[in-house]
């Protein structure tokens, strides 16, 4: 929260030079963040990033969807202080899960917001100077354009649409959901029946709630609008897709018949496999977020409780750092353990961020439905239908609502057919959407500012006889990420980071590793002692000491490689 | 088959870069054995590129199947898999002499093989790690397992640069030994050539360092610790995957190899039934401890109920092969691991061959060792562990002294290292222990040839054994149609009830839904058990007197069953 706090300092004090609030100059892509966009959309929203902003934006297509639709991946650094590949790098996507929509705005806003002020205010400048972003905005772009175009429910549709046969008759997708009503929504569909198990809601007759035992209620619900397509006496068993692409990662892969959705084997569908394929070869990316919906959470692993050893405690002090300050920066989330607060996940992405590539890594579920009153801290899972209801009436102006209305169905005969929307329950409304988007960012933009990194401190030189030098190294790590996670430490994932020394006129005959700076306890290198290996990197805001033993005389040249930190060199004269 | 292209124009780009421009034509090596074998068999033996190694090494399937009613890729098929090893190209050898085994017995009019061929398909991929067995095969030889994924063992930031050296330019990469008093080995009493771990605890005094013949090609202090590639094909698939295992590669089907297998397999749900020649033994090693894994979902080795099926099996194996010793290999990430666990199809490991016994004096100094430790039990099996891999090597030296004219291993020679000193190099011959002669390839094809006829006669084989109509009423009809599986196997394992992996079959009667008046439109059913199992399905439905319906049985697995059903009259009205 300091640096946050020190950030808006620092654009405060830009503004004291008497210009009203805030002489920031506008963006040169207008976008506004009231309204959702689609594949298309987005599509031309990040050209357009690209096109105004070239010193600071790449877009390209990592691969293409199951449809055919281009994974898109902004990259967005300033390039003229090096490329990505050089810097350490966050990544960020969204939209996994075809029906979650809102990460993808945020995606953009993240992209709008730091264009934007490049150049302009200190900790932006210095976030794409020192350091690089990859957005994938749309993760599961079939799912998205799905989602616009197609009917769906409050709830529909996680799944790309690689057609599946998920009822196991041989044929694939043949029993979807129909818009029966033609209205452009599925809802529900009711039917009257003295023996029913549901009644109308007394706070609310435009709902249903269902009756206690013992008692009779007068309505069933049939389930989401829909006919039996494949007249196998089931409805809307095997609609487009059906499967999750956010269980298809490889760490704790678990088979179908353990995982639902989780496909064939990791990386089987293309979108998965691009996005894998590309951070596998990207030992860069040194902080990972995903945004999800909903429910309001800053989420991390394990996906499940027999995976906890995978998270030493190292690393679990980090993740709550960064977690901690989530739940500030963002009100109404918390910062929660997957399979803790949520449910088990096998082979997640979160999980594999972490588990797998060894780097700290976020899902955000936007959006909490406490967030419709704003005087309620409570709980999302208390706010009721009939709290969404009436919220709907007063704010959104029955906007989210279909009223119940008569059908002649083919199976059923007379029911009724009506509900929420798909703008109901995951995503936020409109107008509150700039202020998710503006949060999060700010929550991801300082988890990319504690990226590792790296300085040197302190470098002295003693003489210890004739041409004979003892080159003390303090180097420093300035922020919370270690170079190297105790996970990837442990694990092996990787190249370790290495110090080396190396002067024309000098030769290195000894060095090693300084416990402590008093005394003189030093762990020798084995071998090629010109070159430190520090397999554990640089913690935590710590410092580590190394120590040179060296013949010769003149300019002798330290430099520090780390694969999640820019390199650090520095000169010092044998003398 | 059309999707695929041919498999020869990869495998002959790559014969241009290792041979001369004029081999277009005249294939050399597997290429050409394979070419040759099509030749010979045409119409019988067909070849095609399921995909390119991490070299760009064609991986050729090869077909096996004569024309009949069915299409070959609709017919209940066994998927034959070798050379996932890199250090085992006999496998390779042996996978393709079995091809040519039943092509020959084909040819020759062997009833059971031309039945066989008719009714069923074989696909066999000889040699899925074409990379390793090029290192393995080219001089210098030396044991690699692995496929040439560029890996960075180290963790040095430089891949594959420190890899062994065939120093003293014999051909062979083997090992070696240099006087250390920071090392851990001796030199064996009984036979000095074998080097052992010295235990201080009974006051023997180490004396070597052992090392894999070569120099510290990267000046880090250690040798030969990042050679070419890799990744364990074999250990690259899903069921009990190693996560950041040593060679279990990035993620699971990480490598353009193991892709292209289970593509394969996915995009040809007749496979019911596979077979892998490699390290793995699942015939001689039944894993039938009845464990699942830490989510308390997935069996670890076979499902209790299917035991007793691999025991019978098991049987007729070693019956067949004379194979009945193989070392215990772990089955983690291994492909065969997979297909039953998660495909939930009846899959079986062949080693290929068993070291034949050699006569030998057992050496006295080792028994009574155990007694003493039998309160340590830890360090009793490690212990016993040390002696076996002892035991196993003295069989293996007397074996090449015995049989093999002493081909097997090299004898310690003095050798000048750059930055060792005075070393010895020597050892087992790479490969050796993997490779039988010829006379014992030839012999073991026609064995393995044997067991492969035998299992694909095993196949579920379901047939329509009943028809029954019975007229209720006018225009209603009760039908009853009974199926009977006459092969080996059932149509479902009890792991394909677990994993439901394996697509029911598909069982209705093509009349309109409404005139179902009794019993499911559909019948999902997952299990007929074999040797005659027996499932009855009943329907009630409204038809006409003369009226024709058709009983339908699909199956991804046995192919579909049609059957037209007269709905006589059976009441006098």
């Amino acid at each position: 929260m300091i640096r946050i706090a020190a950030m808006f300092i620092t654009i405060a004090a830009a503004t004291a030079t008497g210009q009203p609030y805030p002489p920031l100059p506008d963006s040169r892509v207008d976008i506004t963040f009231n309204r959702f966009y689609d594949y298309d959309e987005t599509t031309a929203i990040l050209k357009q990033f690209a096109d105004k902003y070239p010193k600071l934006v790449k877009l390209e297509s990592i691969g293409q969807s199951h449809e055919g639709r281009e994974m898109w991946l902004a990259t967005v650094t300033n390039f003229a202080t090096g490329s990505d590949r050089d810097k350490p790098t966050m990544y960020i996507d969204a939209n996994v899960h075809g029906n979650e929509v809102q990460g993808t705005e945020t995606c953009l806003y993240t992209i709008w917001y730091l264009t934007r002020l490049h150049g302009h205010n200190e900790k932006i400048s210095e976030l794409l100077d020192e350091r690089a972003f990859y957005i994938i905005p749309m993760v599961n772009p079939d799912g998205r354009a799905f989602w616009f175009r197609e009917p769906n429910t409050p709830h529909s549709s996680r799944t790309g649409h690689r057609p599946t046969d998920n009822d196991s008759d041989g044929l694939k997708d043949e029993d979807g959901p129909d818009d029966l009503d033609g209205d452009g929504f599925i809802t529900g569909m009711w039917q009257k029946d003295p023996n029913g198990r549901w009644r109308q809601s007394k706070k609310d007759p435009r709902l249903f709630e269902r009756v206690p035992r013992h008692e009779k209620g007068d309505y069933n619900y049939l389930g989401g609008e829909g006919i039996d397509n494949d007249g196998d006496g089931r409805i809307n068993e095997d609609g487009s897709g059906g499967y999750d692409m956010n269980r298809n990662w490889p760490s704790d892969w678990q088979p179908p018949y353990i995982q639902y959705g989780a496909g064939d084997f990791p990386f089987c569908f293309p979108e998965t496999r691009c996005i894998g394929e590309f951070l596998v070869d990207r030992p860069n990316v040194a902080a990972i977020q995903s945004y999800h919906n909903s429910a309001g959470m800053v989420l991390r692993g394990p996906g499940r409780k027999g995976r906890e050893s995978a998270y030493p405690r190292a690393d679990v002090r980090v993740y709550d750092r960064l977690g901690e300050t989530g739940e500030n920066v963002i009100p109404f989330y918390r910062y929660v353990v997957l399979y803790q607060d949520l449910y088990d996940v096998y082979g997640g992405f979160v999980t594999w961020g972490y588990e797998g590539l060894g780097v700290f890594s976020f899902t955000n579920e936007l959006w909490a439905a406490s967030q419709y009153y704003a005087d309620s801290r409570e709980d999302w899972f208390r706010i009721t239908n009939e709290d969404r209801l009436k919220f709907a009436d007063l704010l959104e102006f029955g906007e989210t609502y279909r009223p119940l209305k008569p059908y002649n169905h083919p199976t059923y005969g007379d029911i009724e057919i009506g509900g929420f929307t798909q703008y109901a329950f995951r995503v936020p409304p409109t107008f509150m959407l700039e202020e998710l988007c503006h949060r999060n960012t700010a929550f991801t933009l300082y988890h990319a500012d504690q990226m590792p990194m790296l300085k040197f401190m302190n470098v002295d030189v003693a003489s210890i006889g004739d041409d004979t030098w003892e080159v003390t190294v303090e180097i420093e790590n300035e922020r919370l990420i270690p170079s190297i996670s105790r996970r990837a430490a442990d694990q092996k994932i990787g190249p370790r980071d290495a110090l080396t020394l190396v002067g024309d006129s000098a030769t290195v005959v000894a060095s090693g590793t300084l416990a402590n700076k008093h005394l003189a306890s030093v762990m020798l290198t084995k071998h090629n002692p010109q070159r430190i290996w520090v397999d554990r990197g640089i913690g935590s805001h710590a410092t580590r000491l190394f120590r040179f033993i060296v013949t010769g005389s003149g300019e002798v040249t330290l430099t520090y490689k780390s694969a999640k930190a820019r390199d650090i060199k520095t000169a010092v004269d044998l003398k | 088959m059309n999707q695929r292209s041919h498999w020869w124009t990869g495998a002959a780009c790559i014969a241009m870069l290792t041979s001369t421009p004029a081999c277009v034509t005249a294939q050399s090596g597997f290429a050409g054995t394979l070419a040759q074998l099509e030749r010979d068999h045409d119409g019988l033996v067909t070849v095609s590129e399921v995909g390119r190694s991490v070299n760009g090494q064609a991986l050729a399937m090869i077909q096996l199947a004569v024309d009949g009613p069915i299409e070959p890729d609709e017919r209940a098929a066994m998927l034959i898999v070798a050379g996932m090893e890199g250090d085992m190209p006999a496998s390779t050898t042996l996978a393709t002499r079995l091809v040519g085994e039943l092509a020959s017995r084909h040819a020759a009019g062997d009833e059971s093989v031309n039945k066989l061929l008719t009714d069923r398909t074989l696909y066999i991929l000889p040699r899925m790690n074409p990379d390793g067995h090029t290192i393995s095969e080219s001089s210098p030889r030396q044991n690699h397992a692995l496929n040439l994924r560029p890996w960075d063992d180290d963790r040095d930031g430089v891949k594959d640069e420190d890899g062994p050296d065939d120093l003293n330019g014999d051909g062979l990469i083997t090992m070696m030994r240099v006087r250390d008093p920071e090392g851990e080995w001796l030199s064996d009493a009984d036979d000095p050539r074998l080097m052992r771990k010295a235990d201080r605890k009974k006051g023997e005094t180490p004396a070597y360092k052992l090392y894999t013949e070569g120099i510290d090609n990267d000046e880090d202090g250690e040798y030969n610790e990042d050679p070419a590639g890799g990744v364990d094909l074999n250990a690259n698939f899903m069921h009990g995957y190693i996560e950041h295992g040593q060679h279990a590669g990035p993620h699971q089907i990480s490598e353009p190899e193991s892709r292209a297998l289970i593509e394969f397999v996915l995009a040809h749900p007749n496979i019911g039934i596979v077979l892998t020649m490699g390290r793995h033994n699942n015939l001689v090693h039944i894993d039938s401890k009845d464990k699942t894994d830490d989510t308390g979902k997935a069996p670890i080795g076979l499902h209790k109920d299917d035991v007793a099926i691999y025991k019978h099996i098991a049987e007729r194996y070693k019956e067949l092969t004379g194979i009945e010793e193989a070392r215990e290999e772990p089955s983690a990430g291994a492909f065969y691991a997979w297909a039953y666990a998660q495909l939930g199809i009846p899959s079986f490991a062949t080693t290929v061959w068993q070291r034949p016994t050699p006569e030998m004096e057992e050496p006295e100094s080792t028994d009574d060792d155990a007694e003493k430790q039998k309160d340590d039990k830890p360090s009793k099996e490690k212990n016993a562990k040390k002696k076996d891999k002892l035991k196993n090597e003295r069989a293996w030296l007397t074996y090449s002294d015995q049989q093999r004219d002493g081909g097997g291993f090299v004898d310690w020679q003095p050798f000048n290292h750059p930055t060792l000193g005075e070393v010895e190099i020597g050892g087992f011959v790479p490969t050796f222990q993997h490779t039988p002669t010829d006379d014992d390839l030839a012999e073991l094809a026609k064995r393995h040839t044997d067991f492969a006829v035998d299992l694909a006669g095993r196949f579920a084989s379901v047939a329509v054994t009943k028809v029954e109509v019975e007229q209720l009423a006018p225009s209603l009809f009760e039908v009853t149609v009974g199926l009977t599986n006459d092969g080996y196997f059932p149509t479902g394992l009890a792991i394909a009830d677990v994993n439901r992996r394996v697509k029911p079959m598909v069982i209705s009667l093509d009349v309109d839904r409404d005139r179902v008046v009794g019993g499911d439109k559909f019948h999902k059913v997952r299990r007929i058990d074999g040797s005659g199992g027996h499932r009855e399905f009943r329907w009630i439905i409204q038809g006409q007197p003369g009226e024709t319906v058709t009983f339908t049985c699909k199956s991804h697995k046995l192919g579909d069953i049609e059957k037209p059903i007269t709905l006589k009259e059976t009441v006098t009205p």
